[in-house]
């Protein structure tokens, strides 16, 4: 009997061939978890294991078509991948070669975004510390966003109602696509050497998750977290959170909030200018007013004490007048009687009444004599009351 | 640019509202505010009124400032 005595080189060949031949080994899907998970960082290929509680298989994920992944597969992780399995004749080595891979349960995307939050979180990218606060009344705003579409259209209108006074500068990018990322760090680059820009909006419209996935590059969010200008972020619609929006320094619900979030509103503006000219020329008219209140109660306050000093005075007056008065009539009847008893005493003194009493006066030489100064013969005269004798002395007596 | 001093003619202008609204000016100084504050207030409104958007492309920004 003849013994066939195979070389290994053989057998794995056979082997080979046997697995790489049925139809249904070449395209299938697996269910597992991820075990032993290598990443050769050089050649870029996947090296792991697939389990479930009762069998592994070896598996590995050539860079070309681990490159497509948008989430980075780790130990643990259960996933579905497409493949096919082989043997690799080298070391004997039974795998499973994976095309694609997505993880079980959750959708890839939103594992991938998952891993790079969490990732960019740990490095401090989203402190609050780190943002800016948003220039209130700037002079230039940069926009990067697509050049079509309803977002730019909104965000010029938007600011164009509200703030006219602010200039825009449109950078337009592509936001999805493989040029996206590309186009939008060039931007932030470019616009930081524009002088005088105050605030970046970059965003855009809505869109699938995929639309947007161009918002959770781990280089934007380096580029936004380093750029100088404050950025708002405006991706997609209200439920939409990007990388963008997290590393942003203000994120915007949509690029019509971004755009209202930006400038104030001229309108409000006018109103609160007008309410502050209100308040001002009623603060004056109030001061005003309560000024002439003082000056009139000062003025009335002046006039009575005045009026009253009159009357205190014209009392005085009148009192100091009556009693003038009074001693002016005390004077004056005290003079009447001094008068009166002088005039008496002027009319006992009037020689004539002497005369109307029965005396006589006699004369010579128009001279008074006594009886002394007589001699027989004077001639004499005798003054009567009724007239006078002119007389001659007939003879003297002496009186002893 | 005009912006900057709008800025500042509306930190003005609401310091005055303030001051006068505190009440301990004089009746001088009142009036002084007062017509300080309606001048910075007229400016803005003009400034305000008188504005239109302005737009324009990155590239052609660079090109110019360069």
């Amino acid at each position: 009997m003849k013994i066939t005595v195979l070389s290994v080189k053989q057998l794995n060949s056979y082997v080979k061939s046997l697995l790489e031949s049925d139809n249904h080994l070449s395209s299938f899907y697996l269910s597992g978890e991820i075990s032993n998970f290598k990443d050769h960082y050089q050649s870029g290929h996947l090296y792991f294991s697939l389990k479930d509680s009762d069998a592994v298989i070896k598996a590995v994920m050539f860079r070309f078509s681990a490159a497509h992944l948008k989430f980075k597969p780790q130990d643990g992780m259960k996933v579905i991948c497409r493949g096919r399995v082989s043997l690799y004749e080298r070391d004997g080595t039974y795998q499973f070669y994976v095309e694609d891979m997505i993880p079980e349960g959750v959708g890839d995307l939103t594992l991938a975004f998952n891993q790079i939050k969490e990732k960019l979180e740990k490095a401090g990218y989203f402190l609050e510390s780190h943002k800016k606060p948003i220039p209130k009344f700037p002079k230039r705003i940069a926009v990067i966003t697509s050049d079509t579409g309803a977002a730019v259209m909104d965000i010029l209108n938007i600011t164009g109602r509200r703030w006219p006074l602010c200039e825009i500068i449109m950078c337009p990018v592509h936001v999805q696509g493989e040029l996206a990322v590309p186009d939008l760090i060039n931007a932030i680059t470019r616009v930081q050497t524009v002088p005088d820009i105050d605030t970046i909006i970059i965003g855009r419209g809505g869109g699938s998750a995929e639309d947007l996935w161009a918002f959770n590059s781990e280089e934007l969010a380096t580029a936004i977290y380093s750029c100088k200008i404050p950025v708002i972020s405006a991706v997609g619609h209200e439920t939409d959170f990007t990388i963008c929006d997290f590393v942003a320094d203000l994120r915007a619900p949509t690029p019509s909030a971004a755009a209202e979030l930006a400038v104030p509103d001229c309108n409000k503006f006018f109103e609160h200018l007008g309410g502050m000219d209100k308040r001002l020329r009623f603060i004056i008219a109030e001061q005003v007013k309560s000024a002439y209140l003082k000056i009139q109660l000062l003025n009335t306050r002046m006039r009575t004490v005045i009026s009253e000093m009159i009357t205190d005075k014209a009392q005085q007056i009148d009192s100091f007048s009556d009693k003038l008065c009074a001693s002016l009539n005390d004077k004056l009847k005290c003079c009447e009687k001094v008068f009166g008893i002088t005039l008496g005493k002027l009319n006992t003194l009037n020689p004539l009444s002497v005369l109307a009493r029965g005396y006589t006066v006699t004369t010579k030489d128009n001279l008074s004599v006594t009886a002394r100064e007589l001699k027989t013969d004077d001639k004499i005269t005798v003054k009567f009351l009724d007239g006078t004798a002119n007389c001659i002395v007939d003879s003297v007596d002496l009186e002893k | 640019m005009q912006n900057k001093s709008f800025e500042e003619n509306i930190n003005r202008l609401e310091e005055i509202v303030k001051i006068l609204e505190q009440g301990e000016t004089s009746l001088d100084d009142s009036i002084a505010l007062f017509e300080e504050g309606v001048k910075l207030s007229g400016e803005c409104n003009k400034t305000l009124e008188g504005a239109k958007q302005k737009i324009t492309m990155l590239t052609d920004v660079e090109n110019g400032e360069k």
